[in-house]
């Protein structure tokens, strides 16, 4: 017998299915990475309206019936318009919608992703500068992980403890390491400078109104942004693998 | 061991790679192909064929075309002033068939869309470009689809577009005809009372 649930989230990505429905992935406020499949949503005089666009704040109403999440309601609760009518800010968001997608897994997730993400939404609608979405980008990144417990160690080698008086960043240890600590010539080591893993600290421990206060040099943002999706991809792979062979299985 | 003479087999397995054809649709059309006369299944198969050796992209504007331009560039009729920007060709006949436009148009191939991995290098903007140096061009309407990744796209090209001088309109976004107000969204409402016209 299927049961009737509500639940409210963000959507994340949008595919088409068949010639008039769609399937949405949401990330949602109590249940993770959720998807469903809304019928008859792409034709125009569909009741869904614009509760699916994507980046919108929606709350559904669905059931469950053979392993699918059927839609049956969708009210808008916060359209995010703002956000949507300047490309750029529009861009971040996208961007960020994509990583969250690839990186959560279905039906399961940390609900602290979802109120992270509408603290960065609602950051990068009230921001004014387009230099600083970068670095808010980058907090965000730090955040999710950390928050997923896969947060990089950036205040001391992360074998030891110990604070390093030089540094690398190990891709596979998820953090900095000491001189003592390094293996050398390792292909997951990156020179990492520690006034540049300072400010990734920074990025990861402070929260994002604070951020406006501290100024960081552009090489935090550069270097930390190419740093950290390296990081995401090293540790998303085997766990794409793990998701591929558990849904062959 | 297949259920079906290794041919039949051959047609299901192909059918089923069309889009909305499950194993039963295309068991059915399967069976139809084979009780029609060899002629009409020779018919059909060369015109798969030729979609696929005579078609090919307008030089223009990206449309489906035989040759190198395709119709309606050639239609020396057109209002060359005027621009209609489409992310994917069925749109464009679409709008022909509203027979309210007669201007030129420029298929994009595809909308922005960061959350797909599709960004503006990967779509014919660089070509409508090319087509806005040229002088002739007076206005370009943007035609895109009313969601987040048509947004994006018009947001990029009008700015593009605004270094040219030229005007970039958008088409009107509101409550469909034959529906109902009181079950239009917010949203919808609101785009529709901001581009309210006099009568």
């Amino acid at each position: 017998m299927s049961r009737i649930k509500k639940t409210a989230g963000f959507i994340i990505r949008s595919i088409n299915y068949g010639d008039t429905s769609r399937i949405i992935s949401v990330l949602s406020q109590d249940e993770g990475k959720v998807s469903f499949m809304a019928k008859g949503a792409r034709k125009i005089e569909s009741k869904f309206g614009s509760a699916l666009e994507l980046l919108t704040l929606t709350e559904f109403v669905y059931y469950q019936k053979e392993g699918l999440k059927l839609l049956s309601q969708a009210s808008t609760l916060n359209p995010y318009s703002k956000l949507k009518s300047d490309y750029d800010r529009l861009e971040v968001a996208l961007r960020t919608a994509r990583w969250l997608q690839r990186l959560l897994e279905e039906d399961h997730g940390e609900p602290s992703v979802f109120l992270i993400y509408k603290d960065f939404l609602e950051m990068l609608c009230s921001m004014l500068e387009v230099e600083h979405f970068a670095l808010y980008e980058l907090s965000f990144k730090l955040k999710v992980l950390a928050s997923m417990g896969l947060a990089p160690t950036l205040d001391r080698c992360a074998l030891c403890n110990k604070a390093p008086e030089r540094s690398w960043f190990s891709l596979e240890k998820g953090g900095l390491l000491c001189q003592n600590c390094r293996s050398g010539g390792e292909a997951h080591e990156r020179p990492l400078n520690l006034g540049i893993a300072k400010g990734l600290n920074m990025l990861l421990r402070l929260p994002f109104e604070k951020l406006t206060r501290i100024k960081l040099s552009q090489d935090v943002t550069a270097i930390g942004t190419k740093l950290i999706d390296e990081f995401t991809s090293h540790h998303l792979r085997p766990l794409m693998q793990q998701r591929k062979h558990l849904a062959q299985n | 061991m297949s259920q079906y003479p290794e041919p039949l087999e051959k047609l299901i397995k192909e059918l089923k790679k069309l889009p909305s054809i499950g194993q039963r649709t295309a068991e059915r059309l399967a069976f139809y192909l084979l009780n029609q006369p060899e002629e009409n299944a020779m018919l059909l198969s060369q015109a798969v064929l030729d979609l696929k050796t005579k078609i090919r992209l307008c030089r223009e504007c990206f449309n489906f075309s035989e040759e190198e331009l395709c119709t309606i560039c050639k239609d020396g009729h057109r209002d060359r002033s005027m621009i209609c920007v489409i992310s994917h060709p069925p749109e464009l006949w679409k709008i022909e068939r509203c027979n309210g436009y007669h201007g030129l148009y420029h298929v994009l191939g595809g909308l922005i869309s960061p959350v797909n991995d599709v960004h503006p290098e990967d779509l014919h903007i660089d070509g409508l470009m090319r087509r806005i140096e040229g002088g002739a061009v007076q206005e370009v309407i943007l035609a895109l689809d009313p969601k987040v990744e048509g947004e994006a796209t018009s947001m990029y090209l009008a700015r593009r577009i605004k270094t040219y001088g030229i005007s970039t309109t958008r088409i009107a976004q509101g409550v469909p005809i034959g529906r109902d107000l009181e079950f239009a969204d917010e949203l919808t409402l609101n785009r529709a009372l901001q581009g309210r016209v006099s009568i």
